[in-house]
């Protein structure tokens, strides 16, 4: 199945043909990153929304949809980032492997991961919480928060206004809040 | 559930572009009398005014800061007013020092008295809600009137520029839930002196890092003098050794002290959980936060609904819509809760999500903690799951019996509290039981194990229970103490995992998917990090199996117990090995072992719950769930239990289990590439759920698992030559009618389910194909199917019974599986038309051996000891075992000639949907031929 038609069942609610979009943009993200570093580039400050715009052109090209595919392919290469994030942060939480760490070369654009790794993850757990209650405002936050996305660029894909994805950013966060400040992942 | 959590994020998203002072109204309206909903809306909105702080994006770096922003200003940002240094009243605000939705807790210096208070604050934003405030007036009111040595006390109250506070003792010391974020986190507090962030854990919570002396709570050391004395950091030579329990249940019977005495004064605290315990270092614990509470003559307690609190501690009560009263009975609930946790580091209902954690309280009873923890003394775990029991009634009745049974525990004195009576054991025996014929069938597609092995496990384990039950009864007295030493440290090493352990849990991950090469890594990967050679052998067993070399596999996983005589993993794989090469009773005797073993990793779990899913997989499930417990994260854990749920929705056609199976699928692909293996787990539980829905009449969601199945057979054919991929795909052709596209799936594979293949042929009259297809595989195996299949056919074609009987191949069914040979024999002769002859074969069976209920009620039928109904009944407990005991009767219907009743039978056992059962591929069969040729068989 090529890239259009992924696209194409995915947007009729093919779970799978999500996961492999997210699959796709996840090995470029990782091919891209590594590439960046191989080549030593002195402004090597990788940061995730730059890969995730790179990731999405070059699913656009290699897909050939017309030109408003973009903003899809964005909302998967933002979930793809947030794997990556996560399990580098996974990687970082336990510690002992270094070299699995190295590997993603993202240091710069994850230091959140770095830092706080278990927090990060717990986000993360909240946030696939939200996934199950309220999917469009847990892309909003996957989107605007693991791929630094503008605000613009989110209504644009999710095809929707920008005061839209503003007030959801909000509900989000409030929930986003309460379930992190009640502890519930590592309660009490 | 979710469908409300949705609306109260709609509701908020509307509320907020309203003006705050008519919210109120507009809440009143919008909620129209719910007043659950409405809390949990103003829930989210008290956290209204966090500031734009909370997830910080900056877009030109991307979210370099943003957890570490997320984490701090979540609750920093709250401090808006009043700031570090500032004056309140009288207090002079030192730091912040914990937070929770109902106010921020401050460090402070009272400086009339010179002393250092902690103040607690009602954040800005909640000063314009009333029922905040009201919330919060009524706290200071309740905890005012408490006095007691392990109640934090309330000082006084104030106001000050609009800022509503009340000061209280500072307690110097990380509360319980520090203890145990810290304890599961950072297992050996003397390597990691980092700070546990405070904020998962709630309020009043000292952010600075756990003191020393606290941590001695975390492992019973020697140096722990008592709980009633104040605790140095230098050992006392002469002071006696205590242990973890007596701690805890010490501690604990402070706290149920306090809560006594609340009671009495008529307040209830309804949010007891242990980041409200703060241990102060006298070695007491103080009961803070009566911000939930409700003093019990307040009328608006007795109108429950009122949705607040950390739903691990709650109590069914307080849970349940239009529940009853909530009581001091409910505070004993939340300790037990608090209990359990101290005991065993995990919650009594643990839960990915709220709503499940909800339901668990409502309708589960928790693990027995010594599951958790084998070290538990028997009594303290009777104490907890009295002080858990669903009903407020059978819990205790007051905190004083508990704080008495706690303290009969420590000095040795008989407890108060009872174990749940026999029949619960027998019941939940049952239960258990009640699906082990259908784990048998395809559990990872390996070879079936005789469930003669079943029952003799199960009876040897319980042998072997009892006999553990007495030696620790025995034990325990005499040598606690000793004992004692090594036990949380054990608890606290369990949930470690190394680094090693990840490239062996990566290997297992790659074994279960079929990818040699990720073994063969991961293998490299081990010997690399210099992985202990127990590890390396049982690395290189699962590579053995790829070549299907199980000596090779054998050998390692002996050395491997040479090595580590208690290998958990070892012995699990050395049970499902053996029972691989058909070698049962080798099986059984390490699958017996593996019982006696104790769990010490993740991986141990994993292996023992993958190895115990071929006997039962409800216990395999529950040890998938303490895997999982001890790490959420573990994607082979998350792929087993996805498999094992799978498995258990199959065998009692549930959707809940057939959901949940896909939910942990669903997890695990997401970091995994899609295998044969991993896309054959998600067609069975798509087509398990569709079968369920579709017995609960609920058309649209079946077809919407078909569709899904659908689809999962588009990628399968993916995968040519691979045995996985053509069978499901056959299995989904079936399921939709496609039978030809179902007999191609089968004929593209030679293997030994050519048992279905036939019965296909034979099912659309392709007589000729099946009886080549038997002849064709019967000359390159001695299969009893195959032979089986053979005369079996040839019922259908033959004329005669004589041709029939002179096909008869019954020298031939020498399968090991006497009950196949049994019921082979026994379905043969009533094809001929001879019940009398298919039950004189029977008499041949020796029924000593006949060990199960249910081959005995099979075989009570078949030699009219019982009648069909008796029969029916006695099975009536497994979907599984209905649907073949009505193709049983069926077929012996038939053989005496009562065609329409065999009928009736045939298609009450197909509409079980159990579709990749053999007698369910006989019952479709057979009926199809009765269909095409009514008088059929004719000799009858």
């Amino acid at each position: 199945m090529d890239l259009s038609e992924l696209l194409q069942h995915a947007k009729s609610g093919d779970s799978a043909a999500r996961a492999e979009l997210v699959r796709v943009a996840y090995d470029d993200l990782r091919k891209l990153a590594k590439k960046q570093m191989q080549e030593e580039r002195l402004d090597h400050t990788l940061t995730a929304t730059a890969l995730v715009h790179e990731v999405s052109a070059r699913l656009l090209e290699q897909s050939q949809v017309h030109f408003h595919g973009r903003g899809e392919f964005m909302a998967y290469a933002a979930t793809a980032m947030r794997n990556v994030l996560i399990s580098y942060a996974r990687a970082k939480r336990s510690d002992k492997r270094g070299g699995q760490a190295q590997k993603l070369q993202l240091q710069e654009a994850c230091l959140a991961a770095e830092e706080q790794p278990r927090e990060f993850l717990e986000l993360n757990d909240a946030l696939d919480r939200l996934m199950q209650i309220d999917p469009r405002r847990a892309q909003v936050v996957e989107m605007r928060y693991f791929a630094g996305l503008a605000i613009e660029e989110i209504a644009t894909a999710l095809e929707t206004s920008p005061a839209t994805v503003k007030r959801d950013w909000s509900v989000a966060k409030l929930w986003l809040a309460r379930e992190l400040n009640q502890g519930f992942v590592n309660g009490g | 559930m979710a469908d409300r959590d949705k609306r109260v994020l709609d509701l908020v998203d509307e509320v907020l572009s309203i003006a705050p002072a008519l919210r109120a109204d507009w809440l009143d309206t919008a909620c129209d009398g719910d007043s659950r909903l409405r809390a949990e809306v103003e829930a989210l909105l008290d956290f209204e005014g966090t500031g734009e702080d909370l997830l910080p994006v900056d877009e030109s770096s991307a979210h370099a800061r943003l957890a570490t922003l997320l984490i701090t200003n979540s609750s920093q940002s709250q401090v808006s007013e009043p700031r570090v240094g500032t004056q309140l009243g009288d207090y002079l605000i030192e730091k912040q020092i914990g937070v929770g939705g109902m106010g921020v807790v401050y460090q402070a210096r009272q400086l009339s008295l010179n002393r250092t208070v902690a103040v607690k604050v009602l954040p800005a934003s909640m000063r314009n809600m009333p029922k905040a405030l009201a919330r919060f007036r009524r706290e200071v009111e309740a905890a005012a009137r408490l006095q007691h040595d392990n109640i934090v006390a309330v000082h006084s109250a104030g106001e000050d520029a609009g800022t509503a506070y009340y000061s209280m003792d500072f307690i110097d010391g990380p509360s319980l839930g520090q203890i145990l974020s810290n304890l599961r986190h950072d297992p050996v507090p003397e390597l990691d002196t980092r700070a546990t962030p405070g904020r998962s854990t709630g309020e009043s919570e000292p952010s600075e890092e756990i003191p020393a002396w606290a941590k001695h709570l975390l492992r019973p050391i020697s140096t722990y003098e008592s709980a009633r004395q104040p605790v140095t950091n230098s050992p006392t030579p002469s002071s006696p050794p205590a242990n973890y329990f007596d701690v805890v249940a010490t501690l604990l019977a402070g706290v149920a002290d306090g809560l006594e005495y609340a009671h009495r004064k008529n307040v209830v605290h309804r949010d007891i959980k242990p980041a409200n315990l703060l241990l102060s270092e006298d070695g007491r614990l103080h009961i803070s936060d009566f911000g939930l509470a409700r003093t019990a003559t307040d009328p608006s307690m007795t109108q429950t609904g009122e949705f607040v609190g950390t739903p691990y501690y709650m109590a069914p009560e307080q849970v349940a819509p239009g529940a009853s009263r909530v009581d001091g009975r409910t505070d004993v609930y939340a300790l037990g809760a608090t209990l359990y946790e101290m005991l065993t580091l995990a919650k009594p209902h643990p839960g990915d999500s709220r709503d499940q954690v909800l339901s668990a309280i409502l309708h589960e009873t928790p693990l027995p903690p010594r599951r958790l923890n084998h070290r538990v003394p028997r009594d303290l775990e009777t104490i907890c799951l009295k002080a858990l029991e669903t009903g407020s009634s059978q819990r205790y009745q007051s905190a004083g019996e508990f704080a008495a049974d706690l303290r009969r525990f420590v000095e040795h004195l008989p407890i108060a509290a009872r174990r749940s009576g026999v029949p619960t054991h027998v019941m939940k025996w049952c239960r258990r039981h009640r699906s082990m014929s259908a784990s048998l069938l395809f559990a990872f597609s390996l070879i079936v194990l005789a469930t003669v092995l079943a029952y003799r496990a199960h009876d040897l384990d319980r042998k072997i229970d009892q006999a553990q039950q007495q030696r620790d009864d025995v034990t325990a007295r005499a040598s606690q103490i000793e004992k004692d030493l090594l036990e949380a440290q054990e608890a606290v090493d369990f949930a470690q995992q190394t680094e090693q352990q990840r490239v062996f849990q990566e290997a297992l991950v790659a074994a279960m998917q079929g990818d040699q090469d990720a073994v063969k890594d991961a293998l490299q990967e081990a010997e690399r990090l210099q992985a202990p050679d127990e590890r390396l052998h049982i690395l290189r067993a699962q590579l053995a199996m790829f070549s299907a070399s199980f000596q090779d596999s054998l050998d390692e996983l002996h050395a491997a117990l040479k090595l580590v005589p208690n290998s958990v993993a070892a012995c699990s794989l050395l049970a499902e090995t053996y029972a691989r090469v058909d070698q049962p009773s080798l099986s059984l005797k390490y699958h017996r072992k593996v019982k006696t073993l104790e769990p010490t990793s993740v991986e141990d779990l994993i292996l023992k719950g993958r190895m115990e899913s071929y006997l039962d997989a409800e216990i395999a499930e529950q040890t998938l769930d303490s895997a999982i417990r001890l790490d959420r994260q573990n994607i082979a854990a998350r792929l087993i239990r996805g498999a094992i749920r799978a498995q258990r929705a199959y065998d009692t056609c549930d959707a809940g289990h057939a959901e949940r199976a896909l939910e942990d699928l669903q997890l695990a692909s997401n970091l995994l590439d899609e295998t044969p293996y991993l896309l054959s787990q998600f067609m069975n539980a798509h087509l398990t759920a569709a079968a369920a829905y579709d017995a609960g009449g609920d058309v649209e969601d079946r077809d919407n698992q078909l569709k899904h199945a659908g689809r999962i057979a588009a990628k399968l054919a993916a995968f040519e030559n691979d045995y996985e991929s053509h069978r499901w795909r056959a299995f989904y052709f079936e399921r939709v009618g496609e039978l030809d596209k179902a007999i191609e799936q089968w004929q593209a594979i030679d293997d030994k389910t050519i048992g279905y293949l036939i019965m296909l042929l034979y099912r659309v009259a392709r007589f000729d194909d099946a009886l080549a297809a038997c002849d064709e595989y019967g000359a390159s195996s001695n299969s009893g199917t195959a032979e089986f299949c053979h005369s079996f056919v040839t019922a259908a074609i033959a004329d005669s019974p004589e041709e029939l009987i002179a096909d008869f191949r019954l020298d031939a069914l020498t399968s090991r599986d006497r009950d196949a040979v049994l019921r082979s024999t026994h379905i043969l002769w009533c094809l001929a038309g001879m019940p009398d002859r298919a039950n004189a074969e029977i008499e041949t069976i020796d029924t000593t051996d006949q060990v199960t209920t249910r081959n005995a009620s099979r075989l009570g039928f078949w030699k009219r000891e019982l009648t069909a109904e008796e029969y029916l009944n006695s099975v009536s407990h497994s979907r599984y075992e209905q649907a073949r005991a009505h193709f049983v009767i069926g077929i012996q219907r038939l053989s005496e000639g009562q065609r329409s009743v065999a009928r009736q039978h045939f298609e009450t056992s197909i509409a079980y949907r159990f579709d990749y059962s053999f007698f369910h591929a006989m019952s479709n069969a057979l009926l199809s031929q009765m269909s095409r040729d009514p008088q059929w068989p004719r000799w009858i």
